[in-house]
């Protein structure tokens, strides 16, 4: 659930999906889930070659995270080093847990 | 950078990963992709989140003429990426000052 | 798919799967795997940016590995302005043009497959 976590404190912000099959999505973050599925509000289908059917889409699009290769956040509303120390914060309780296995 | 493997250092191979935090590190992906970039977060899925991303991806062709392999090289810069773990092969910290992988 | 993602229950919605095609039809149910149910389903074909079959699929279930994406499509303007551009064709015929194009990618392919090809095809 660690990176659920992370994308949720982006909702709200504006992305960019990049799917294995290349194919990028630009759209507001809406929600994400444990599978890190993800619902863009306002989609826009940023790839020149892309199916032209996709431009039926009209607001929001839900997308299976199991697709997605990168999603490009925006530099200026991440912390990186808050991120770095919540990963250590993690793993450190993941290994605790394991130890106590 | 070091670390002792065993016990009270590092146990696991997802360990190694937590030294490299804020390093750079290399990382290769499925579909003939690399990525060289710094390291803020991991999880044992090894979904990633790099940042000051260069990513390399080989392309090649095949001439139909002298069935010779061209291999091209596309690179692009990521400023910041999640990288979804399904993909990534492996990732190796960089060692710092001479780019050498550990 | 948790509720907060699937917002478009009964909404006329585009599915993408994962072999490249699209449905159109009403959203009637989701599950926990992403497993979608559409009323009254359309498989839109467009081949080469010019011509375009609607093929009539009924009440479809989509296994949730296989789509890519979903999302409402409900502006009726936006949809005849698209098929405006297309030339509607029958079923038999869109097919024999997806032939033609995949012969031609195939040829494509030939050409800039990789001496060691990953292991996967690349593809999703």
């Amino acid at each position: 659930m660690f990176f659920t976590a992370i994308l949720r404190t982006l909702i709200g912000e504006d992305i960019t999906v990049e799917l294995k099959n290349d194919l990028s999505i630009r759209g507001r973050l809406e929600a994400v889930d444990q599978y890190l599925n993800v619902r863009l509000a306002q989609v826009q289908v940023h790839t020149a070659a892309a199916p032209p059917v996709l431009q039926l889409l009209h607001g929001s699009c839900t997308v299976r995270g199991s697709c997605i290769r990168y999603i490009h956040l925006p530099v200026e509303k991440v912390d990186t080093e808050l991120l770095q120390e919540a990963t250590r914060r993690v793993a450190a309780a993941t290994k605790e847990t394991q130890t106590m296995k | 950078m070091s670390f002792t493997v065993g016990k009270g250092q590092l146990e696991e191979p997802v360990e190694l990963l937590r030294i490299a935090l804020d390093e750079r590190v290399f990382v290769k992906l499925k579909g003939d992709r690399e990525l060289v970039g710094t390291l803020h977060a991991y999880d044992q899925h090894l979904n990633l989140i790099i940042s000051d991303a260069e990513e390399t991806l080989q392309k090649a062709e095949l001439d139909e003429e002298t069935y010779e392999q061209i291999v091209r090289q596309e690179r692009r810069k990521l400023q910041l990426v999640y990288v979804r773990g399904d993909t990534v092969f492996l990732v190796s910290p960089l060692l710092r000052h001479t780019g050498t992988f550990l | 798919m948790s509720d907060a993602l699937v917002d478009d229950l009964d909404k006329r919605v585009l599915v993408y799967l994962r072999d490249g095609r699209f449905f159109l039809g009403y959203l009637r149910s989701f599950d926990q795997y992403g497993n979608l149910t559409l009323e009254d389903a359309t498989e839109r074909v467009v081949v080469n940016d010019e011509a375009f079959a609607d093929i009539p699929r009924g009440l479809q279930v989509f296994r949730g590995e296989n789509v890519v994406l979903f999302g409402a499509v409900d502006s009726e303007q936006r949809e005849l302005e698209f098929l405006r551009k297309l030339r509607r064709v029958t079923e038999e015929e869109i097919r024999r043009m997806e032939q033609a194009v995949a012969e031609d990618h195939a040829a494509l392919r030939r050409r800039e497959r990789l001496e060691w090809p990953a292991f996967d095809d690349g593809a999703l």
